[in-house]
């Protein structure tokens, strides 16, 4: 059993700073990624007990997507969104796919560590 | 009508041919100046409604652009508020990163590279505003305001540095010119700490139809300023440091560095579609 955090996001220094959160928290990180793509692939391999996505990535598809294909694999991680966007239409996205919670940009670490306590106990 | 006429006017008396042809030429005559006059009418009033239809079309497609006008500004006003947004996450990660560092670094030097990134990212946002688009602008008159601004903070003209540029015409949009903004004043600033550099110089060019290239070199040696040493992993393998390979990562790039006389740090990355345009 793995006690790894996916993170996924395509902004260089966001994602150094959610990986120090994590390590802060006592978790690890079992791999960062900036598509869609690339995160489906590595929550497939790596079965982490966490995942942080960023809504807007790299490429054509976004995190929304990448949330959707990850709840299809056997034992799906929770999710927590990080999105800068408060776009009606976007949060009606987020709360179609069943995440476990929803961080808004600029945010604090409190906060993410508060969410993260909620999520995995 | 005229013969007519002629006969009315030559024949005198009541019910005479002459009179009633008379009277059967009036009733033509007065019945030809109705329908002629109803005609003009009728033509007036096609005319008209013609105008009518035409205003009411423009009036209705002036309408739809001003309504898409507006659709499409409340998209861009809501886009920026978001990149803003983001952009201050970027900031406020830095800051956290920087005051997690294990050995402290001199707070001058340390609020100074700070001050550097935030000001690639203010001057993103201000080709931005100064774009025909909104969305792409020039990468030259970036380049070189960002490389002026380093100049100018590390005092190249008084140690005797020079920063030259070479871009070619190339136009970028914010998701990439931030993490390029971002590299181009790490490696900058790094050039400037090698001992003895005399010229920095930093190209943009293409190199393929969705290709471009960053490359910064100097002529410095292999060692800092204050006589250490230059990581030595960084000329052997060539690894850039962290910051550096996690902005070539973001666009995607590949990085080369090597050492011959001064360091020489080239990243080739594929530019955003319509950036070719430019």
């Amino acid at each position: 059993m793995s006690v790894g955090v996916l993170i996924v996001e395509d902004e260089f220094f966001i994602s150094e700073m959610l990986s120090v959160m994590i390590e802060d928290m006592g978790m690890s990180v079992c791999g960062s990624a900036t598509t869609a793509c690339e995160a489906v692939r590595l929550a497939r391999l790596h079965e982490p007990v966490l995942v942080l996505m960023d809504v807007r990535l790299k490429g054509p598809k976004d995190g929304v997507d990448a949330a959707l294909q990850i709840s299809t694999q056997e034992k799906p991680p929770p999710v927590i969104f990080i999105t800068g966007s408060q776009e009606s239409a976007t949060i009606a996205r987020i709360d179609a796919v069943h995440s476990s919670g929803l961080l808004i940009k600029p945010f604090r670490f409190e906060q993410l560590r508060a969410m993260v306590e909620q999520v995995i106990g | 009508l005229l013969a007519v006429n002629i006969l009315t006017l030559t024949s005198g008396g009541r019910d005479t041919l002459g009179w009633l042809l008379g009277r059967a030429s009036w009733m033509l005559s007065s019945s030809i100046l109705f329908l002629f006059l109803m005609a003009q009418f009728a033509g007036q009033l096609r005319f008209l409604a013609h105008v009518k239809n035409t205003l009411e079309t423009e009036v209705q497609r002036r309408t739809a652009d001003l309504t898409g006008a507006l659709r499409q500004r409340d998209l861009l006003l809501r886009e920026v508020y978001h990149r803003v947004k983001n952009n201050m996450q970027v900031i406020d990660s830095m800051l956290f990163l920087e005051s997690r560092k294990v050995s402290p670094r001199p707070t001058p030097e340390l609020i100074d590279i700070l001050r550097k990134r935030v000001f690639a990212l203010g001057l993103v946002h201000q080709q931005l505003t100064d774009s025909r688009n909104m969305e792409y602008f020039r990468a030259a008159p970036f380049i070189r305001a960002l490389v002026e601004n380093l100049g100018t903070s590390q005092a190249a003209q008084e140690h005797g540095v020079t920063l030259e540029t070479g871009i070619d015409e190339i136009e970028v949009n914010l998701d990439f010119a931030i993490p390029l903004g971002l590299l181009i004043t790490e490696l900058v600033t790094n050039s400037f700490k090698h001992a003895h550099a005399q010229t920095i110089s930093i190209f943009f060019h293409r190199c393929g139809a969705h290709l471009v290239n960053l490359t910064v070199q100097d002529d410095g040696a292999d060692y800092d300023t204050t006589g250490i040493k230059l990581d030595p992993d960084v000329m052997s393998n060539g690894q850039g440091s962290k910051i550096v390979d996690g902005l070539v990562r973001q666009l995607d790039g590949k990085l080369e560095i090597t050492r011959d006389k001064g360091m020489r740090t080239s990243i080739s990355m594929p530019l955003p579609e319509e950036g070719l345009l430019g």
